[in-house]
């Protein structure tokens, strides 16, 4: 599958920022979850650690098949995801008052991650295969459908976060495959205009709540707003060196709730501190525009659209979060890819960015 | 680079139905080789640089929020990292130890463990308290705590009643329970339970001193809390933590408590509360001269150790100190010390008392009667003597209010009887001894009522002098009728006598003292009060052996706006020996259950079981009786001069009168040391012996002037040296 020629395409810079955008994450995991009166760390690091190596198998398999025979099965993986999200409504595990994990013997499996990949293949196959090169009405109106199925199902969950990153692959992929900047602004004004009834009808109490106090912590310092207040001084009490691996007290001891998960960029910037933050934060940028170099590169449209559509989600992932740790967002259950703690999450990133350096591996192959 | 043949090639070679959905992705050749494969290839170009030109900015502004909230905010926002995670827990300070004068612990402290449960809702509730209080060997209100355990609120299941093996025991149990923590938190001990539980108060669970005398030497007993640094987590957890201050340990009190004497004092007033149905009592015993509270009882009373069983507040509260009554006949003393002070009348002016009761034009009708009638007059020692209300009325009124006011005054009533106390902690180095000192010693004591003369009218007087129209705590009677008792100086009694810390023992400097009248009028009132149990009403307090000075007192208790007929408080207070005493014993019967049941049939007794104990157990001699009872007669002895029944005691002259000259020293040398014994206590000496076998040295010297109560040494040696007779040695 992979001969001497191919080999020397692989895109090793990638590869190395990735492995050590997990490194690190792995070990915020394990500065979070340390027990400083047992001095024993929690079982998340283990597990990410796991998942991790799980990974890169899924990583390997994924940059080994040529990324079109993946386009080939694009509608069955699509179905596949569809079936999945189906089965966790039903018989899914409940855990913090939302369905969104499958029981498969020792492994919980959250489909909703998978669900993005799904729709990126998806969607890049459609528009590699769309006559016009530019993006019309029956372009979008397939890709609305082709979102809104996964979509539902997600938000039914309730798992908010994760199906707004299905619209972020549907814009990125839309946007780079040629939706006019007319449609854009339309679209934009719709959005504005469903504003007011998504918040009356499709946001929850909570939801709303949150809303509300990002615009003003304070007003619920310890409800609502407490979460955003608390990323902020967990950043903020790190200063520019930051307090040393271990020495954070704000997610050690749980001050910033779901420090190892959603919070993971603000013990970051607790432990390591502001020059810390540089260094990760560069890494992300190289991997997104190094990622977005391989779509530029690619050698077709499916290709192409394949890296726009994982990247899109990736990408609007980490810009969330961060933002969301710097109290810039409000608060959403939305995790940071390659260094927060979730396995499914892992896996089908790495998985994403195997296609990734498929396509830019395969850029020169016919 | 690519050609659009390339993936129409792979793409046939992929498993697709025909029609469907993907009908429409099935685009025709022809389609796709209109594709305009430059202009997507410059659509993504152009908008990747739109994105990444948007993630630019987002970098940048990104970066700016990180500055401002690390380097800028970041003093603030560390402070309020480090406030919400830092607590400074205060560490108590080890309490003093309370110990009796003899150096018997009567309060310690220990540490005891808490355990309490934090382990948000239960499942099994029921389960999870069963295991726990098995390994508790129980515990209290079991039903609550599994209520609360389902609910998931904090509990402590046990506060500071937890041994060292009861904790181990949970520790070991397995699996263990989730949520079962372990405090350490000092315990209050006293080891006798209920002895002297008035006076030492108790600890509230807070280590604060909460009556007693926990209470009033709080600030020095408690000792200082030392602080320590806890790291929490946002459930309150402590992960770690730094000692900040040390905690010093409190100052250990040594009181002026007797333990025996108050075990005493406290039996025999629960035997006599007992036997005669009363509501309650209180006996109070001081050291004459020093006015040292020896005991002091009250019933009904409690177990320190188990206060949340005390069925009612009543139990708790300081009788002796905190609760005020009309003394009745006992006040009798003030207004004829007054008179007697002031020659109003002599000791044997005659006052008619046969009428058995008097009232006058201007007392709105009411009237006083005696509770016994007698024929004819009665001298002013006869009416204490036999309590005449009549008689001691008439002595009253040649006073007047402002002298009966300021006499009451002298003899401590109408104020507090405890004064400042205060003390040094030895420093080291520079700091010097530190001065601590103590408002009172008696918390919520009672001043008890004295009118200002201004508002007396005519019958007041009368009232006054049998004593009522006024009010006044057992503490306050028993400080009165001892300065009687210390030739008319007034001791303030005191608590504690020594501080101790370290190894360090600090005496407190005694009490103030005030004069209340002058050493004669003490005599006078010490011989009429000799009589009171020699012949009147206090006869059941005499002692064999001894002299006892004395007064019964029978008030009628005001209630619901009239004085009872049957209600009344029966007392009786005196001191002993009379003519130097060791002990003033106050003991006072709540109402007993029957109206005859008077001061000199209820209470004196219950005085005399206790003064012959305390005299018997502190060594203090016989003062009247010819023979020491320390001899016992051997078999075939004859001692011509010992006969069965007691000699009648020598009959005193007032003690003013008393002649010096009349008694002299006799030359004891040579003389067995037992006939030197017995000789000189005939005289009234008390006697200290030395060594055994026959005199060779006394003192003071033959021939010398004695009085009575003075103390003699005799020497004695059994080597049959030549003894000079003429020989004296000082």
């Amino acid at each position: 599958m992979l001969d001497g020629r191919l080999y020397r395409q692989v895109d090793w810079p990638l590869i190395a920022a990735i492995l050590v955008l997990c490194a690190i994450g792995v070990a915020m995991i394990y500065s979070t979850t340390f027990e400083p009166t047992v001095s024993a760390v929690g079982p998340q690091f283990g597990m990410q650690f796991y998942a991790l190596l799980l990974g890169g198998v899924v990583f390997a398999i994924c940059l080994g098949v040529d990324y079109r025979v993946v386009a080939d099965y694009a509608l069955f993986i699509y179905g596949g995801v569809l079936a999945a999200l189906v089965l966790v409504l039903l018989v899914g595990e409940i855990s913090g008052g939302s369905q969104r994990w499958l029981r498969l013997g020792a492994l919980n499996i959250q489909p909703s991650e998978f669900a993005k990949l799904g729709l990126a293949v998806l969607l890049a196959n459609y528009f590699s295969e769309t006559r016009r090169g530019s993006v019309e009405i029956p372009d979008i109106l397939m890709v609305g459908i082709f979102t809104a199925v996964p979509f539902v199902l997600i938000a039914k969950q309730p798992d908010l976060g994760t199906s707004v990153g299905l619209l972020a692959v549907a814009l990125g992929v839309t946007y780079l495959a040629g939706l006019r900047m007319r449609w854009l602004a339309i679209l934009a004004t719709l959005a504005l205009l469903l504003a007011p009834v998504a918040w009356n009808y499709w946001l929850e109490p909570y939801q709303q709540e949150r809303l509300v106090t990002f615009l003003d912590p304070a007003r619920d310092a310890h409800g609502a707003g407490y979460q955003q207040i608390q990323a902020q001084i967990t950043a903020g009490s790190g200063g520019l060196a930051g307090k040393g691996f271990l020495q954070g007290t704000q997610g050690q001891f749980d001050f910033l709730p779901v420090a190892h998960n959603d919070f993971i960029f603000s013990v970051l910037a607790e432990e390591q501190g502001f020059l810390g933050v540089i260094v990760v934060l560069g890494l992300y940028l190289f991997v997104i525009v190094r990622s977005l170099a391989a779509a530029r590169l690619a050698k077709d449209r499916l290709g192409a659209y394949l890296v726009v559509g994982v990247m899109s989600s990736f990408a609007f992932q980490v810009v969330y979060n961060v933002t969301m740790s710097a109290g810039l967002a409000p608060v959403k259950g939305l995790t940071l890819p390659l260094m927060s703690y979730g396995g499914s999450s892992l896996i089908a990133t790495l998985a994403g960015f195997g296609l990734i350096v498929n396509v830019r591996m395969r850029r020169f192959i016919n | 680079m690519a050609t659009p043949a390339g993936p129409k090639k792979r793409r046939r070679r992929a498993p697709r139905e025909p029609g469907g959905l993907f009908a429409y992705f099935d685009a025709p050749e022809a389609r796709l080789a209109d594709a305009p494969t430059v202009q997507w290839r410059q659509t993504i170009r152009r908008r990747i640089i739109v994105v990444v030109a948007f993630l630019t900015l987002w970098t940048v502004g990104i970066e700016t929020r990180l500055v401002n909230l690390q380097v800028w905010q970041h003093d603030f926002l560390k402070g309020y990292a480090n406030k919400q995670r830092d607590r400074m827990r205060d560490v108590l300070g080890r309490r003093g130890d309370i110990l009796d004068r003899g150096g018997n612990i009567l309060a310690t402290s220990s540490q005891g463990h808490t355990v309490y449960v934090s382990a948000g809702e239960i499942d099994k509730p029921k389960e999870f308290a069963k295991k726990l209080c098995d390994a508790l060997n129980g515990c209290d209100n079991t039903p609550n705590l599994i209520e609360r355990f389902r609910k998931g609120i904090f509990t402590y299941v046990e506060r500071k009643t937890v041994s060292e093996e009861e904790v181990a025991a949970v520790k070991a149990l397995d699996p263990p329970l989730p949520g079962v923590g372990f405090e350490r938190e000092p315990l209050r001990q006293y080891p006798n339970g209920r002895l002297l539980a008035h006076v030492l108060g108790w600890v509230g669970t807070d280590n604060i001193g909460i009556e007693g005398v926990e209470a009033t030497y709080d600030g020095i007993v408690r000792g200082q809390d030392g602080q320590t640094l806890d790291m929490v987590d946002v459930r309150g957890r402590v992960f770690n933590w730094q000692l900040e201050r040390p905690s010093t340990p409190g100052i250990t009190l040594e009181l002026t408590i007797d333990s025996h004497l108050q075990y005493i004092a406290e039996r025999e007033l629960r035997v006599a509360v007992n036997e005669h149905k009363a509501d309650g009592g209180t006996v109070i015993i001081l050291e004459s001269s020093t006015g040292d509270v020896l005991a002091l009882a009250n019933e009904p009373t409690f177990d320190l150790n188990k206060k949340k069983l005390a069925p009612e507040k009543g139990h708790r509260r300081n009788r002796a100190t905190q609760d005020t009554y009309e003394p009745g006949s006992i006040f009798k003393l003030v207004p004829i010390a007054a008179a007697l002070e002031q020659e109003v009348v002599q000791l044997d002016d005659q006052f008619d008392v046969s009428a058995g009761s008097i009232s006058r034009d201007n007392w709105g009708g009411h009237k006083i009667d005696d509770y016994t009638r007698y024929d004819g007059s009665l001298s002013v020692m006869d009416i204490v003597v036999k309590s005449s209300n009549v008689g001691a009325v008439q002595i009253a009124e040649h006073l007047g209010p402002d002298i009966l006011y300021e006499y009451a005054k002298r003899f401590g009533f109408g104020q507090r009887v405890s004064t400042e106390t205060f003390g040094f902690i030895p420093g080291e180095g520079d700091d010097g001894p530190e001065k601590w000192t103590v408002p009172t010693e008696f918390p919520g004591e009672s001043v008890g009522l004295l009118h200002p003369p201004k508002d007396w009218k005519p019958v007041n007087i009368a009232s006054f002098s049998i004593g009522y129209y006024l009010s006044a705590t057992p503490l306050q009677l028993a400080t009165a009728v001892n300065a009687i008792a210390n030739g008319g100086v007034l001791v303030r009694p005191r608590l504690v006598r020594a501080t101790r810390q370290n190894g360090d023992r600090v005496e407190l400097l005694p009490h103030s003292t005030q004069r209340a009248v002058t050493p004669t009028t003490a005599m006078m009132l010490t011989n009429i009060m000799e009589e009171v149990v020699k012949r009147g009403t206090g006869r059941n307090a005499a002692i064999p052996g001894y002299t006892v000075a004395g007064k019964t007192g029978t008030a009628r208790k005001y209630i619901g706006g009239a004085y009872s007929a049957t209600e009344h408080r029966a007392s009786f207070i005196g001191f002993v020996p009379s003519r130097d005493p060791v002990f003033t014993i106050l003991v006072l019967v709540d109402s007993p259950g029957v109206a005859t049941d008077t001061g000199g049939a209820v209470a004196a007794p219950v005085f005399k079981r206790i003064a012959e104990i305390a005299l018997r157990d502190s060594g203090v001699s016989p003062t009247t009786e010819p023979v020491s009872r320390i001899f016992a007669r051997r078999r075939g002895d004859s001692l011509p001069g010992v006969p069965t029944t007691p000699l009648p005691a020598p009959a005193y002259a007032p003690v003013a009168a008393v002649d010096s000259e009349s008694l002299r020293m006799p030359d004891l040398s040579g003389m067995g040391l037992r006939r030197a014994t017995r000789t000189l206590t005939q005289l009234g000496l008390f006697v200290k012996v030395q060594g055994d076998g026959v005199v060779f040295a006394q003192r003071p010297s033959a021939g010398s002037a004695i009085e009575r109560g003075e103390e003699g040494v005799l020497q004695g040696t059994r080597q049959m040296r030549a003894v000079e007779s003429s020989e004296s040695h000082p």
